[in-house]
């Protein structure tokens, strides 16, 4: 699939009609998501065949994108239940097949390394501090190839972590 | 939700010490056809619970897996097409899963189960 196919796709999706500030849900755009999985894919083949997981799926955009590029099997997980039922909608309106999952980032069990490439765009952590480092500590846990992650220049320090 | 990623789901109530695998109430079951791919199914086949599996598929009408599997197995294309079957093209629309554990109830609707925990559970 080309680039602006897939950006055109992304960019017909349904968003959230009223974001949860205190979740700090935004959409996705249509530029950064396309350009985020063609690259993970067409750079390091870390899409197409594979399993990976959308955390903060929202409504949806990156773990579609992932589907959209041949990935094997897409697990969205979101907290919210008004956002995962647009992410079905959604995956219906592409005829797209993605598992979705509702739950907390910071007590989901998960078993082992089952997951290949982690995508997300999760809270920049402007709401509740931190929130972006719980879902980094998650994805890094759970994947066994690579985590393609969004976050703000402001929170750059991580050197809490180590 | 296909049983892919319920073999990847565990309850991590407090104090529980082990929450896999996931206990499968099905009361609605759809089959949605997959496009047969046997490199993904020999890459995914070490990483999957067996047992879980079988029980998982056991629970949701489908009894053809093997109790047991190896992977010398994977050579078969009759056993592939079982296994694709089962991990990718069963998929649990209403229902619950339970905690091994606890009994607690995870309820599953519209193919979304719901695994977030009450506050005395965290």
């Amino acid at each position: 699939m080309k680039l602006k196919q897939l950006e055109s796709l992304l960019g017909g999706l349904q968003q959230f009609p009223n974001p949860k500030m205190e979740l700090e849900q935004y959409p996705t755009g249509p530029h950064i998501a396309s350009r985020m999985l063609y690259t993970a894919e067409n750079s390091f083949g870390d899409v197409s065949g594979k399993v990976v997981a959308d955390f903060g799926c929202g409504c949806g955009t990156l773990g579609l994108a992932a589907a959209l590029l041949d990935a094997e099997h897409v697990i969205g997980l979101d907290i919210d239940s008004q956002s995962l039922e647009i992410a079905s909608l959604n995956a219906e309106d592409l005829e797209l097949d993605i598992d979705l999952v509702q739950c907390d980032i910071r007590n989901l069990g998960w078993r082992g390394q089952t997951v290949n490439t982690v995508v997300m765009n999760p809270p920049f952590g402007t709401r509740k501090k931190g929130a972006d480092m719980d879902f980094l500590f998650v994805a890094l846990k759970i994947a066994s190839q690579a985590v393609y992650s969004l976050h703000k220049t402001t929170t750059r320090d991580v050197s809490h972590l180590f | 939700m296909r049983l892919l990623t319920h073999n990847m789901l565990s309850c991590n109530i407090k104090g529980v010490t082990n929450g896999f695998p996931l206990r499968i109430e099905a009361e609605k079951v759809v089959e949605k056809q997959v496009d047969f791919n046997a490199d993904f199914l020999k890459n995914m086949f070490p990483k999957i619970e067996w047992k879980a599996l079988v029980a998982a598929a056991k629970s949701m009408g489908y009894t053809d897996l093997p109790d047991q599997a190896e992977s010398s197995m994977i050579d078969s294309e009759e056993f592939l097409k079982k296994f694709h079957h089962a991990l990718l093209q069963l998929h649990l629309e209403e229902g619950a899963l339970i905690c091994p554990e606890t009994g607690r109830r995870f309820p599953v609707n519209k193919g979304i189960p719901n695994m977030l925990l009450h506050e005395d559970e965290v």
